[in-house]
């Protein structure tokens, strides 16, 4: 029984974000069947959506792509006191820059590829040293002048497939990257690319710097506490603005895998709000880089499965943005949760008791 | 005798922890009655009981002798009984007279308060207790001191009988903490009945009439003021024989470690905080730096290390001048530092106690090569200082958010004593600290003293800096008024001093 509660106890963020993610499942239910639709159905065509045959299970993980890549680009942020939410602005360059460079030039596929996927990234991290010149040097609050970004990062991208870039088609876009520049499909007929192999790599990378090297350590220490980095010699400002650029690189990135794995080239509006999604994501997944594939998960499931179940079971498709709200609301308000679950594991005045027995 | 308070056989279980063991309290009416123990002896438990937050697992409360029942601080507050907690709980947006009001607020009409009724009413109440509070000031703007007070009048407002102070004097300036005993005292004459909680055996005895001693959440003893002593008390408290003594003299004194010249510093607002510092600090001795709050310490010790940008002058460290590196380099060319605020510059409160023990020292081997982390080497570090210095937390892991504050200023001071270079600075690094906390680390400043470092020591305690001083530096609005040997001064002198009266200077 003790190691049973001992267990729970640990990773109790980990199962009150579980909990609270069930639990916003439950409140949809009880939508669904208030507006007289049966909610097991719902829930069959919404897991058979997202993970019913290879097809769908593969398009699920093409959106769990990008939503990982991005949610990273928030986590390495946040975990240096950064709090960058101007992931789309950033990721919209991205995928802009690595499309110019994927269709303008011609080069072997080894040197085309990472260039174009490397130009998203340094234009995302270029953006990204904008807000960070801004909070460092002049003190402005980077989830003001973040947000804020994002507008003219939108709308510079709307301007060039617009009046710059010659359109080719109906659409506002530029033109096809060339195949040199491509994620392959890894499997036939489904929108599943190597693009996937990318995100395990950032995964590792951002677990790799933030908790194996002196650096990844000094960017945690400035999170949790900027004075006492200033007092032990870590260079506080030099450490948020690595940090600025880094979440702006991985933003980028995010958005040149989705060209070259998906689009192949700049399609406008091709985003359907990845870098606002990032930062639930990178939430729910408790800042932890693996925990962010699992939300990921979850939040590209809800965009596949949610179609399948609006086209069997008649449930608007407006429905994913309620859902992903209940969830968000339910997550965000999960400290509530807190105080039940310690009765449960802990009995009532325990937290007390552990100071009490450390003393 | 009727007592206006009393606990029978009062037990506390937190799971399997004892953490009050049938206490037994009788409490006098219009006494100050001190209940004094170590962290974790079960002083807060207790009064938490009393005050409705905590319910006791078995035994009784009794009230001017009628039993009665506690489930809740409103309950507690119907009984006459006032808390005042160690940390304040105060709207600061709001002024002192609408915190004081808050929750039984004077209505004029149906809608609108009564603002001038709220003001009239708490100004009454700080001059018949001489607590000079102004209702209209805004808490954000009042000090430490009076903030307190506004908790004070809080609970009188709610006709408070029986006051709680839990450790009151915590966070508050000698000076401070001077003004509250004398409202402590008026309180009393008043007629209110005050439970004191403390550590501090010193203010212990100043301001009691009965003293309760626990220890591992038992009553060991109650005496009354006059029949005991500091030393009597401690040993209750403890258990056995404490250090807080004059630590032995230095043994050997070596050379200049830490030279500073003429140093100057001024503030944001350019105003001079420091002027024309000198001093030095030799291998083998301690140099503590007397002087009330307020009067260049902090920045003194920021300059030392780099953050506080120096105007003019020099600092240096053996044969190396390092007055204008950055902290990173002022530290590595070898100066260790406890800081004053532990919570905020010591430590990094979320991270485990392991990765604390190396915080600062994450570039340099054995920790990493400069780029990777060797964790190995980190969790060895952290299993062998938690041994040595007796750090006691469940595992490496545990995040030092949760130990307590002297758990807490072990691991500071493992820390920087371990890896410790040439010099320690260490500013008030007993602040808050029970009595064997405090005479571990002084006992560690003295070792690292015989073992030939220099050791500059800040301290508000004047107890303190006579304790473990082999010269004083007094410092007095910015600038070291005098350098004296300890032998040559009484705390009398020092206080003088330190109140910017003259003394001879006594070469040193």
């Amino acid at each position: 029984m003790h190691t049973i509660r001992k267990f729970f106890l640990k990773r109790q963020p980990v199962f009150i974000t579980i909990i609270a993610v069930a639990l916003a499942f439950i409140v949809v239910g009880f939508i669904l069947a208030a507006t007289g639709r049966n909610p097991f159905n719902a829930v069959y065509y919404f897991v058979r959506g997202a993970f019913g045959n290879v097809v769908n299970t593969s398009d699920t993980i093409s959106r769990v792509i990008p939503l990982t890549i991005a949610g990273i680009a928030f986590l390495i942020g946040a975990q240096c006191a950064v709090f960058n939410v101007g992931i789309e602005g950033q990721l919209l360059l991205g995928a802009m820059a690595s499309a110019v460079v994927g269709y303008i030039v011609k080069l072997p596929f080894y040197i085309h590829l990472p260039l174009m996927l490397l130009a998203g990234a340094l234009a995302g991290g270029l953006y990204g040293l904008v807000p960070a010149w801004l909070k460092t040097k002049r003190g402005v609050n980077e989830i003001l002048s973040t947000i804020m970004l994002n507008y003219p990062a939108t709308y510079f991208t709307h301007f060039l497939v617009l009046k710059v870039i010659p359109i080719v088609g109906v659409v506002p876009a530029t033109p096809f990257i060339e195949d040199t520049a491509r994620l392959p499909i890894l499997i036939e007929g489904t929108q599943l690319h190597a693009g996937v192999f990318v995100m395990i790599l950032v995964v590792i990378f951002a677990y790799f710097l933030l908790y194996k090297t002196s650096l990844g350590y000094e960017m945690r220490a400035v999170g949790y506490n900027k004075t006492a980095a200033r007092f032990h010699g870590i260079p506080v400002e030099k450490r948020m603005n690595f940090a600025f650029f880094l979440s702006g690189a991985m933003a980028g990135l995010a958005g040149a895998v989705e060209v070259a794995g998906v689009h192949y080239r700049f399609l406008d509006q091709f985003s359907p709000g990845y870098g606002y999604d990032s930062i639930t994501v990178a939430l729910v997944g408790l800042l932890n880089p693996f925990g962010v594939i699992i939300s990921a998960t979850l939040f590209g499931a809800l965009k596949t499965g949610i179609l399948e179940m609006s086209v069997y079971s008649g449930i608007p498709r407006q429905l994913t943005t309620l859902i992903n709200g209940i969830v968000v609301l339910c997550v965000a308000a999960k400290d509530i949760l807190g105080g039940w679950y310690a009765r449960i594991f802990r009995g009532k005045d325990t937290y007390e008791a552990e100071k009490e027995i450390s003393q | 005798m009727a007592y206006i308070l009393e606990l029978k056989d009062i037990c506390k279980h937190f799971g399997n922890v004892l953490a009050n063991d049938h206490v037994n309290l009788q409490v006098e009416k219009g006494t100050v009655h001190s209940i004094v123990g170590e962290n974790g002896a079960g002083k807060t438990t207790l009064m938490n009981i009393l005050y409705g937050l905590y319910k006791q697992t078995s035994g009784e409360i009794l009230i001017d002798g009628t039993k009665v029942s506690i489930e809740s601080p409103s309950d507690a507050i119907r009984l006459g009984i006032g808390m005042i907690h160690q940390h304040f709980k105060l709207i600061s947006a709001m002024t002192v007279a609408e915190n004081v009001m808050l929750g039984e607020e004077p209505i004029k009409g149906k809608l609108f308060l009564d603002l001038k009724k709220i003001n009239d009413s708490t100004l009454e109440l700080s001059d018949k207790y001489g607590l000079a509070v102004k209702p209209k000031s805004m808490v954000a703007d009042i000090s430490v001191g009076i903030r307190q007070r506004v908790e004070i009048l809080k609970a009188l407002y709610r006709n408070a009988n029986i006051l709680i102070l839990d450790e009151p004097t915590a966070l508050l300036t000698p000076q401070e903490s001077e003004d509250l005993f004398r409202i402590i005292e008026r309180l009393r004459k008043d007629g209110k009945t005050i439970l004191f909680i403390s550590h501090k055996l010193k203010e212990i005895i100043q301001i009691s009439d009965n003293i309760t001693v626990l220890r591992d959440g038992k009553v060991v003893d109650t005496v009354k003021k006059s029949k005991t002593n500091e030393v009597q008390l401690a040993r209750l408290m403890i258990g056995r024989d404490v250090f807080l003594k004059p630590a032995p003299k230095s043994k050997k004194i070596g050379e200049i470690i830490l030279k500073v010249d003429n140093l100057s510093a001024v503030n944001e607002y350019h105003h001079p905080v420091l002027t024309d510092i000198s001093f030095d600090v030799r291998s083998g001795e301690v140099l503590g730096v007397a002087g009330v709050d307020g009067n260049g310490q902090t920045e003194l010790v920021k300059a030392l290390i780099g953050l506080q940008p120096v105007s003019k002058g020099k600092i240096k460290l053996r044969d190396n001048e390092i007055t204008h590196l950055s902290v990173k380099k002022m530290r590595s060319a070898g100066i260790g530092v406890i800081p004053e605020d532990r919570l905020q510059e010591g430590l990094v409160e979320d991270f485990s106690v392991e990765e604390n023990l190396f915080l600062g020292l994450q570039r340099i081997p054995p920790f990493s090569n400069g780029k990777i982390i060797n964790w190995n080497a980190v969790h060895e570090n952290a299993d062998s200082l938690v041994k040595t210095f007796d750090i006691r937390t469940p595992n490496i892991t545990h995040k030092a958010r949760l130990l307590s504050g002297g758990n807490q200023q072990k691991i500071i001071v493992a820390r920087e004593i371990f890896h410790a270079p040439d010099t320690i600075i260490a500013a008030q690094p007993t602040r808050g600290l029970d009595i064997a906390a405090t005479d571990f680390v002084h006992e560690q400043l003295i070792k690292q003293r015989d073992s030939g470092k220099a050791v500059l020591l800040f301290s508000l305690s004047l107890d303190e800096i006579m304790l473990l001083s082999t010269r004083i530096a007094v410092i007095y609005k910015g600038t070291i008024v005098a350098i004296v040997n300890k032998d040559d001064v009484t705390p009398e002198d020092l206080g003088l001093m330190m109140l910017g009266g003259s003394y001879e200077h006594i070469p040193a």
